[in-house]
């Protein structure tokens, strides 16, 4: 399967707001397309969307008390909240995906751009897989202690002409995959 | 397989609701126009400023694996409504918000906890434990609009005869810090939920789980089951507006709507009835109803909402409301919606305030969420 672009960043942010906001530069060629931002989908794949933030909010709200929690927070408690906020940035107004999970939940966000490619509602789909900060990380964030790293995005734009050589199968969500990974190379 | 074109069917629905453990049950209460709204002591007591919420009584479960237990109940009874031994092939899709509520609050209360073992993924790895399956699945991190983005998934797998049959559905937990989140996001409503109402000020919260058996329609004919509904398409878009409020004119909305009924084939004047998303927030309902008479016109058909019987129930709402959707289709009515009492005048959007016998063929379920998300599922009464 061809991709038509693709990105790579590590971002160093503990909470899931910063990660998505450092990562735009680093993911904006994926979204330099021609064509209706209506016929696009955006599809992101995590194993821990929201994880850092739903526990951060819910300390605060422990420490301050659950009437004066913040609410800045809350919305990105949500796993989705950064495929929104991408969606935002860009202006994507087509399906919008979050999967949550490990390897299964790559190779079904590829499935689900292929379908959506496959049943013509959309021209182009980009897919970002992002990994934010683990638990340590954001255990280490909420004791004041900044261990560095813990983030990073990849991702990549699929369009019909790459679809037309493969077929809409897991076979080819796979395969499409695997030739991520080999493009975007080890880190 | 059958190809791109087959005809996908629900043959087993389950259900855990607010007002009942099953989706019949939960039916009967609906359509006699109870609400499971009460006043929370434990959350009065915690200082939670809206204590007010609907949660399952009935139903017990290790708190740290609720959302899980949950998930597998509706399974199970799924399955055997369906009548059906699932075959080696299929596939587990599932929606919720985040996953175990309860393991991220005490983990940040300083609980020993993993957190990765108890996200969304963890719903429908219970659930094919439960079943030894072995298909592929998807875990749909897609908040309010989960439960229709996972039995979409599953149309979409059924359709490309990648796998033989299907489990989707949606299951949520009661969240102690979406309560909280809410509240402080100034959602919540001040006494009770009332979609679409003149008066509304705001949602409240629910739990639950729906789980729903897909098959080819060919395949259920052959094994001798009566299919509840036929599954159509899914409409999807994305506001790329705001982190939580709608586009205020509803064409986010209504470009799913519009979706769905384009990849179907059918008219606006077909659709029989709306299941509304209908949360009773001010600006969420007065976008609905902006895309519901911008896409019907002057004929907007039935409307309905249940958030004001079973609160929002978020990851699980969109499969609790299919599951109504289909014992609507079964009573060929539509359910009253508890909470509206006086229409605004300014939205134009009168919903059901009793149980309303019609002809309904062609049901609309629609689900949007925080992020901009919007969905509309397409069913339809079984006709060969």
């Amino acid at each position: 399967m061809e991709i038509a672009a693709h990105c790579s960043a590590s971002i160093d942010a503990a909470l899931e707001r910063e990660a998505v906001e450092a990562a735009f530069a680093a993911l904006a060629p994926l979204f330099e397309f021609e064509g209706s931002r209506e016929r696009a989908a955006l599809v992101v794949v995590s194993s821990n969307a929201g994880s850092a933030t739903s526990m951060r909010f819910w300390a605060d709200a422990l420490r301050t008390g659950v009437a004066l929690a913040s609410p800045e927070l809350f919305p990105w408690c949500l796993a989705n909240a950064p495929c929104g906020a991408i969606a935002r940035r860009f202006g994507i107004t087509g399906p919008n995906f979050t999967c949550l999970g490990e390897a299964e939940a790559l190779a079904g966000a590829l499935q689900a751009a292929a379908d959506e490619l496959a049943a013509a509602r959309v021209e182009v789909a980009v897919v970002v897989a992002f990994e934010f900060a683990d638990t340590v990380h954001a255990r280490a964030d909420m004791l004041g202690l900044r261990i560095g790293g813990g983030g990073r995005a990849r991702g990549l734009r699929l369009e019909p002409a790459a679809l037309a050589s493969a077929g809409p199968s897991l076979r080819a969500a796979i395969s499409a995959l695997s030739e991520l990974l080999r493009a975007l190379g080890p880190g | 397989m059958n190809g791109a074109a087959a005809r996908v069917v629900i043959t087993g629905s389950g259900a855990v609701t607010p007002l009942g453990v099953s989706a019949a049950a939960t039916w009967a209460r609906l359509a006699v126009g109870d609400s499971a709204v009460r006043e929370w002591p434990d959350l009065l007591a915690a200082g939670y400023r809206c204590a007010r919420a609907c949660r399952i009584e009935a139903f017990t479960a290790e708190p740290l694996r609720r959302g899980r237990a949950l998930a597998v109940a509706a399974a199970e009874q799924a399955v055997e409504t369906a009548g059906i031994h699932l075959p080696e092939r299929s596939g587990v899709f599932i929606g919720s918000t985040l996953g175990e509520s309860e393991a991220f609050e005490r983990a940040a209360e300083g609980a020993d906890i993993d957190v990765a073992g108890f996200g969304v993924a963890s719903f429908g790895d219970g659930i094919r434990a439960r079943f030894g399956l072995r298909g592929p699945g998807q875990s749909m991190a897609t908040a309010c609009a989960a439960g229709n983005y996972a039995v979409g998934a599953a149309l979409a797998a059924l359709r490309a005869g990648r796998i033989d049959a299907a489990l989707a559905g949606g299951a949520e937990p009661f969240s102690r810090l979406s309560m909280v989140g809410f509240s402080r996001s100034r959602a919540m409503a001040a006494d009770t939920c009332r979609p679409f109402d003149a008066q509304r000020s705001g949602m409240l919260l629910g739990e639950g789980a729906a789980m729903f058996v897909l098959e080819r329609a060919d395949d259920a004919l052959r094994r001798g089951a009566v299919p509840l509904a036929e599954v159509l398409s899914l409409g999807l878009s994305c506001d790329a507006h705001h982190p939580t409020a709608p586009r205020p004119d509803g064409s986010g909305m209504r470009a799913a709507m519009q979706s769905a009924l384009h990849a179907a084939g059918v008219s606006p004047d077909q659709v029989d009835w709306v299941n509304a998303h209908g949360t009773g927030t001010r600006a969420s309902d007065a976008a609905e109803a902006l895309a519901l008479r911008d896409l019907f016109g002057a004929a907007v058909p039935h409307v309905s909402g249940s958030k004001g019987a079973l609160g929002h129930a978020l990851g699980a709402a969109a499969a609790i409301e299919l599951a109504i959707c289909l014992e609507a289709l079964r009573a060929q009515a539509v359910p009253p919606t508890a909470g509206h009492d006086t229409p605004e005048a300014a939205a134009g959007v009168a919903c059901t305030r009793a149980l309303t016998p019609a002809r309904l063929r062609w049901v609309m379920n629609n689900a949007f969420a925080f992020g901009g998300l919007n969905s509309a599922l397409l069913v339809r009464a079984w006709a060969a």
